[in-house]
């Protein structure tokens, strides 16, 4: 018999791995009775048994917080790595203990580098507890008691225990809060290649995700939004489809949607492909990406734009230089594609909300439950699941209101909302869409003298956060471009330097998409830096040599790639190299890429060498399958990631229309970490920012092709 | 991917890259496709360590 992987899942989820289907549905089975032993502190519980089940407030999609974080609370708690577990608490615990959690949010790469301190805290301060519970037992004085591994010794007396045993005293303790911890050289835990946590529930299928996620009783719902952003719905003629087996109920969602609730997803979702729906499209039903992308082009010499980065006076430098160069780049709208469609389960009744949502922001995702529902804040929870990919669409919590709405139809009843593959393509926050144009000065001694970076286009906190925006400037947009300093600088030293924005919003909703702007500024920025050194006569390598000279974490991680991939050295035959640095979510990185394009115009990227300084390593291995990841994301991005605007709606329907990197085409990636110390850099995003343009600039080094429109496969390669 | 793992080396107990490619098309996102790549060919060897992941387990092995 043939099962799929998804059917396997659902049956072990039913029926298998030991869950406990209640209304509570823990992250693992291990974690199911994490109740009833109590803490020692927020972040720490130990059962008599001596498991340690440490708390994450940030959530899991992949990236491997989890572990990461979980270590650095090991790292301090002195405790045996072998019966360490985790769990989520919930936003509403967290609501009632005053955030004693800190920030649930996990975008931004700022999983470790944001948490790290009051984490390492938490296992420090439970660690001082378990160690004068012990020493009280036995009368003792505490500073004659060491703790190794979940072990406490008395010194003197050679007596010992366990965390397990003192853990329900140690409890009771105040919690110390004058904590010394230890430096990154004293790491046993943190630092290490450890295995993640989660690997073998998610080897087994026992991990359950949001689609995953059967409760007792539970229906189905499948959702249409009206398909032009910003369009109404106006009918539905339910009657057409009530009939059907297995159909519940077609309700409004919202001023714009509509969904059907049926006994299984699959009826749900093929009723509501047959029901006939009215929508008013409303006033952009008939815009479309050459309209868009008009309009940016406008912006790239109109007088008006918000300036984000200067030094010196680049207009009256360019005006001056003896040579001048341009060029002009473009870069699409793109949807996150994750695995797991957006989807979230909610139980409502007039006195209780309760919502299970894999989201990046368990807070935020809770305040949708609580405004949606109708209820106090007291009245509503949200259980967070792990994530099947969120790349910053789990940010957003338009699918959580829209399941509460839903829910509250059926008081009583839970209800599972999945967005079907075509609904997430078609109501996505996309990548924004920009164009860049560049005018560079060289002097008569023929040195880069003056740059003016003009943005033009779309400002994502226009979409996800308005009242962010000052005097017209959206900061994230100067992603990679800023002043020195600790987050998202510009690297090069040029003399006269002028970057600005032209704020053009289509209508089109943006969000954080994994990089961010760091991705469309990188490859501008360093595509262009390869074309001012063609134009110099210069090596990439040496023109961004000379640029960085003063500037010693990027030349680092610069010279660390060209060293590794041989940079200077013939490279094998037909085989071509470009370079890439940047400078994002406070880590340093850079890539060398080697292609070959046949003579059928078929681009093969081979190798990519990729560096990393993201100042502390937490786990090591984890980096590296960020860093590889990031070349799976941002290699599709760039060869295929295009969404178009037709008649006000997004074009691309499915994996179809909107390919991503497979297996095959996936190159060999060697990995540098290097961590300089001194800071906390993130590792989620950075490296996806430095993909396309090392692929681009080997391609011009391989066919004297410059691309600036992305995607690639826009592009032929043929007779280059 | 783990069931077209599994399938793939029921058939060909010694995968080659080709093979690996032309049977592994799932899509990924995360881009676990070269830790995918090595984990078939460690299996297929019987040595763990062959995927050259240097990863320490908790009960102190390494693969």
């Amino acid at each position: 018999m043939k099962t799929s992987r998804r059917g396997f899942l659902k049956a072990s989820a039913a029926w298998g791995g030991g869950l406990v289907l209640s209304f509570r549905i823990p992250q693992t089975a291990q974690a199911a009775d994490v109740s009833v032993s109590p803490e020692v502190n927020a972040w720490v519980v130990v059962r008599p048994d001596d498991t340690v089940v440490i708390r994450i407030a940030r959530s899991e999609m992949g990236q491997g917080t989890l572990t990461g974080l979980a270590q650095l609370v090991a790292e301090e708690l002195d405790c045996d790595w072998a019966r360490v577990t985790t769990e989520y608490p919930t936003p509403g615990q967290s609501l009632r203990r005053n955030r004693v959690w800190g920030s649930f949010s996990t975008g931004g790469s700022q999983g470790i580098r944001q948490s790290n301190e009051y984490v390492r805290k938490g296992g420090a301060a439970a660690r001082l507890m378990l160690l004068q519970a012990a020493a009280s037992a036995w009368n003792v004085p505490v500073a004659e008691c060491e703790t190794h591994d979940s072990v406490i010794t008395h010194q003197g007396s050679g007596r010992r225990t366990t965390y397990g045993k003192v853990a329900d005293a140690a409890g009771k303790l105040p919690v110390p809060t004058d904590i010394v911890l230890k430096s990154p050289a004293q790491w046993k835990r943190a630092g290490k290649r450890l295995a993640r946590l989660d690997t073998a529930d998610k080897t087994t299928g026992r991990q359950i995700y949001g689609l995953d996620l059967v409760l007792p009783g539970m229906l189905n719902a499948a959702i249409k939004d009206c398909p032009v952003f910003g369009g109404t719905l106006v009918s539905f003629d339910d009657k057409a489809v009530l009939t059907r087996p297995g159909v519940k109920k077609v309700v409004r969602v919202g001023s714009s949607a509509v969904a059907v609730i049926a006994d299984t997803w699959w009826r749900a979702k093929t009723a509501l492909d047959a029901l006939p729906v009215q929508w008013n499209e409303g006033a952009n039903a008939n815009a479309s990406s050459g309209q868009f992308a008009e309009r940016l082009k406008a912006g790239l010499t109109e007088e008006e734009a918000v300036v984000g980065n200067e030094t010196g006076n680049a207009r009256e430098a360019l005006a001056k230089a003896a040579r001048r160069l341009e060029a002009v780049y473009s870069y699409p709208h793109q949807n996150h594609a994750t695995m797991e469609t957006m989807n979230a389960t909610v139980r409502w009744t007039p006195t209780l909300c309760e919502a299970w949502v894999p989201t990046q922001n368990g807070e935020a995702a809770f305040t949708a439950v609580v405004l949606a529902s109708g209820l106090e804040a007291q009245q509503c929870e949200l259980y967070k699941i792990h994530l099947g990919g969120g790349f910053g669409r789990r940010g957003a919590t338009d699918y959580v209101t829209q399941a509460v709405e839903i829910a509250r139809t059926m008081p009583g009843t839970p209800i599972k909302l999945i967005w079907s593959r075509e609904e997430d393509m078609a109501h996505g926050r996309y990548h924004p869409v920009t164009q860049c144009k560049f005018t560079a000065g060289l002097d008569e001694k023929g040195e880069l003298s003056a740059l003016h970076m003009r943005i033009s286009g779309q400002s994502i906190l226009a979409t996800v956060a308005p009242q962010a925006i000052r005097n017209g400037k959206d900061p994230v947009t100067f992603q990679g471009l800023n002043p020195p300093g600790p987050e998202a600088s510009f690297g090069y030293a040029i003399p006269h330097l002028l970057i600005d924005h032209a704020v053009h919003n289509p209508h089109v909703p943006a969000g954080f998409w994994r990089g961010v702007n760091l991705n469309q500024n990188t490859l501008y920025v360093e595509c262009f830096m390869d074309e001012v050194a063609h134009a110099m006569g210069l090596d990439p390598l040496a023109l961004r040599r000379r640029l960085l000279a003063n500037r010693p974490k990027p030349l680092a991680v610069l010279n660390a790639v060209a060293e590794r991939a041989g940079w200077g050295n013939p490279a094998p035959k037909g085989i071509f190299r470009g370079l890439a640095q940047t400078m994002g979510f406070g880590s340093y990185v850079a890539a060398c890429a080697e292609v070959s394009v046949s003579a059928e115009g078929e681009l093969k990227v081979h190798r990519i060498v990729a560096a990393t300084d993201p100042g502390h390593a937490v786990n090591p291995q984890q980096i590296e399958a960020q860093i590889e990841g990031s070349f799976a994301y941002g290699l599709s991005a760039a060869l295929y990631g295009e969404c178009t605007v037709r008649d006000g709606r997004i074009v691309q329907s499915n994996f179809h229309d909107y390919p991503v990197l497979k297996l095959a085409d996936m190159p060999k990636v060697e990995c540098i970490v290097m961590p300089s110390g001194g800071f906390w850099g993130g590792v989620g995003e950075p490296t996806i920012a430095v993909a396309a343009p090392a692929v681009l600039n080997a391609l011009f080094a391989a066919t004297g092709k410059r691309i600036r429109d992305m995607p690639l496969k826009n592009h032929s390669l043929k007779n280059a | 991917m783990i069931m077209a793992a599994a399938a793939l080396l029921r058939e060909k107990p010694q995968p080659t890259d080709a093979d690996i490619d032309s049977a592994m098309t799932n899509i990924c996102r995360c881009g676990t496709y070269n830790r995918v790549r090595a984990a078939i060919h460690a299996v297929a060897s019987g040595k763990l360590s062959d995927a050259g992941l240097k990863i320490e387990h908790a009960d102190g092995s390494s693969t």
